[in-house]
């Protein structure tokens, strides 16, 4: 913080007033209202404190502020659904892809090869037969 | 180089414009027409600018001019007098609007474009079309008219200088 003396300050502020502040003049004044409290500033300085601060307030306003801008739509918003759609296409097409389901095996697992299904069904024809063949011989030892 | 029309309104070229034209006009809303009526002017107009900021400055001011002169025309016909605009808070930028209100068109636009929109003095004369010296003594008496004004505001007297 710069620390300006009055007189440097009144010196600067009157040739403000008549339009001749020069570059620095105007930087010192714009410097000094910004950093120094108006409280206890004199009648005369005071009154410039309030122009200064009212002078660079007006030129703070907008009009476009005000007005809604349409966003642009962000990349997630986008692509994100995408994926999740072609996510769940994909899914769809492999559950509706059926595998083929012939049975169980004796220890309960799915049996998906035609080949292990006809060999699974020539194992419980065999067992069947002989099954019978054991109810032969039980009835005859009977 | 020509700017492209487009180009020309930027958000902070359009909120300058209407920043002055407020000024000009002590009449926030009614800026805003005289922004747009600019805009219409500039898209359709075919002749090439040049200097963008010291014509659309020009153009604002004359379209303001031209709707205080209106104004005026109507308010004689009318005898109506036309209130004069008070401020309502002890607000700086109130106070500071209030002032620039009271001042004379020309005062108005000088303080408007040097001290609030920072322009140098030499390019707010040449959006004036006058010299630098006759700036500086316009300048001069709004400033000074700015500080009695809210002098008078603050304190209810102006203290002899």
């Amino acid at each position: 913080m710069v620390k300006y003396n009055s007189g440097e300050i009144r010196k600067a502020l009157d040739a403000w007033y008549e339009a001749r502040a020069d570059e620095r003049q105007e930087q010192i004044l714009r410097d000094y209202f910004a950093q120094e409290s108006p409280e206890n500033m004199p009648r005369d300085i005071r009154i410039a404190s309030v122009m200064f601060s009212g002078l660079g307030s007006l030129g703070g306003e907008s009009l476009t502020a005000s007005l809604k801008v349409p966003r642009k739509r962000k990349y997630t918003t986008v692509v994100y659904p995408l994926i999740a759609a072609a996510a769940a296409a994909v899914l769809i097409v492999i559950l509706s892809v059926r595998r083929p389901f012939y049975g169980y095996d004796y220890d309960g697992s799915r049996i998906t090869s035609r080949a292990e299904a006809m060999e699974s069904a020539g194992y419980l024809q065999c067992l069947t037969l002989l099954d019978d063949d054991i109810f032969m011989i039980s009835e005859m030892i009977k | 180089m020509f700017m492209d029309r487009k180009e020309i309104f930027s958000r902070q070229r359009l909120d300058g414009l209407w920043r002055l034209a407020s000024s000009v006009l002590s009449d926030t809303e009614e800026a805003k027409d005289v922004v747009q009526d600019v805009m219409m002017k500039v898209c359709v107009s075919p002749a090439p600018i040049i200097n963008v900021d010291s014509y659309l400055v020009r153009a604002v001011v004359n379209t303001c001019i031209d709707r205080i002169r209106k104004r005026d025309r109507v308010s004689e016909l009318v005898s109506d007098v036309i209130s004069e605009s008070r401020i309502e808070s002890f607000d700086d930028r109130e106070i500071v609007r209030y002032a620039i209100s009271r001042l004379p068109e020309r005062q108005r636009i000088a303080v408007h474009l040097k001290d609030i929109e920072g322009y140098t003095t030499e390019e707010v004369a040449g959006m004036m079309e006058i010299e630098e010296n006759h700036l500086r003594t316009i300048l001069c008496r709004a400033r000074k008219a700015m500080r009695d004004i809210i002098e008078k505001e603050l304190y209810g007297e102006v203290q002899l200088r």
